[in-house]
């Protein structure tokens, strides 16, 4: 009850002290009010606060205006650059992997290695057409250097090689889900 | 016969100018708005309130610390009193104060409002019912009186007196805060 007493005396000495300050009260009024800060404390601050709150609310709604919005342009103008910074940057990004000139390193690594399963897949093919054909002669001085790459006991296709041409094999052939020819073992 | 050593000196005489310095950062800016109130004009209150450190500075040692304070306010209103009856002009003609911020300051080197301020001040109003920001607006910033308030909103007298200090209420309550960003 004290302190709700207390608040209220202060909100009413606060308002009487505005209305003074914005001459409001009537002459008799202010007379009253101007002896009486004479000795009380209480009334000289309360005149005080009125006064810069009354000096803050029209600031706020003048000098705040002038100030504010060049601050804050300043400030939007800054993260208006960044933005289309980014965005440039994510649009240049996006053109350079559309257009293949750069391309994650998975793709490159895995490009050539299909090129290598390619290869040696075509070199293996040619070797069984040299035989079929009855070019290669057997029991020559070589012989013992050369692979039987019909046999039985050929290396195996390697199983990264396998990979790389299933994985040639599906980016080639959408329709094909087997793997190639000769290449189905592992 | 008093001996000269028991004649205080000029500097015993005064408050030192260190305590001076420091009571004027601690109370100059509210001695000033106070000054402000009751003198209306930004370079009488500058006068007045040298005149009131001045008087600090000569007879401050009588003084007891935790009253000068008081005492500064003191002076001040008698000092402003007695430059308004000199000057012959009363709250008559000083109807209002110069709510123009750069007359306000006076071109002192110790601001009167803070951005700080300022800003707390703005975002309440911001946050108070339309009918009494109105109010507040119409008689601050548009320096009209209630009476003209309240006939242009057509509403009573009290409530346009009602509105006004329930507005008033909430934007001191902000005023000494931060503001709601930086919490």
């Amino acid at each position: 009850m004290t302190m709700t007493m207390t608040t209220e005396n202060k909100n009413d000495l606060d308002w009487l002290a505005f209305c003074y300050t914005a001459g409001e009260l009537n002459a008799v009024d202010a007379e009253q009010f101007e002896a009486r800060l004479a000795d009380d404390q209480r009334a000289r601050e309360a005149l005080a606060r009125a006064v810069q709150l009354t000096q803050t609310v029209a600031a706020a709604e003048t000098q705040f205006d002038l100030v504010m919005p060049a601050r804050r342009t300043e400030s939007d103008w800054k993260r208006r650059v960044s933005w289309m910074a980014i965005g440039g940057l994510a649009s240049l990004l996006v053109a350079l992997l559309w257009s293949g000139l750069v391309g994650p390193t998975w793709h490159s690594r895995g490009g050539s290695r299909s090129q290598l399963a390619m290869a040696w897949n075509q070199t293996r093919s040619d070797f069984a057409q040299v035989r079929e054909a009855g070019l290669w002669s057997s029991g020559g001085e070589f012989d013992d250097d050369v692979i039987d790459l019909a046999a039985d006991d050929v290396p195996q296709t390697p199983s990264w090689m396998t990979a790389a041409v299933f994985n040639v094999s599906m980016d080639n052939s959408t329709n094909s889900s087997s793997p190639p020819q000769g290449l189905e073992q592992e | 016969m008093t001996s000269p050593s028991d004649v205080p000196s000029a500097e015993q005489s005064q408050l030192d100018s260190s305590v001076v310095a420091a009571l004027y950062v601690a109370h100059g800016e509210e001695l000033r708005r106070f000054l402000l109130g009751i003198l209306r004009d930004a370079q009488l209150t500058a006068d007045v309130l040298q005149a009131t450190f001045v008087k600090m500075v000569e007879r401050g040692h009588e003084t007891k610390e935790g009253s000068r304070k008081a005492w500064l306010f003191r002076v001040a209103y008698h000092e402003a009193m007695a430059y308004r009856r000199r000057e012959g002009v009363g709250g008559k003609v000083l109807r209002r104060v110069a709510w123009n911020t750069s007359d306000a300051a006076g071109g002192a080197d110790e601001p009167l409002l803070r951005l700080e301020s300022v800003q707390s001040v703005r975002e309440a109003m911001q946050e108070l019912p339309p009918e009494q920001r109105q109010v507040v607006r119409m008689r601050i910033y548009e320096e009209k009186t209630f009476a003209t308030i309240a006939k242009e909103l057509k509403i009573p007298l009290g409530t346009a007196l009602g509105r006004m200090r329930a507005a008033l209420i909430k934007l001191r309550a902000q005023l000494n805060e931060p503001p709601a960003h930086d919490k």
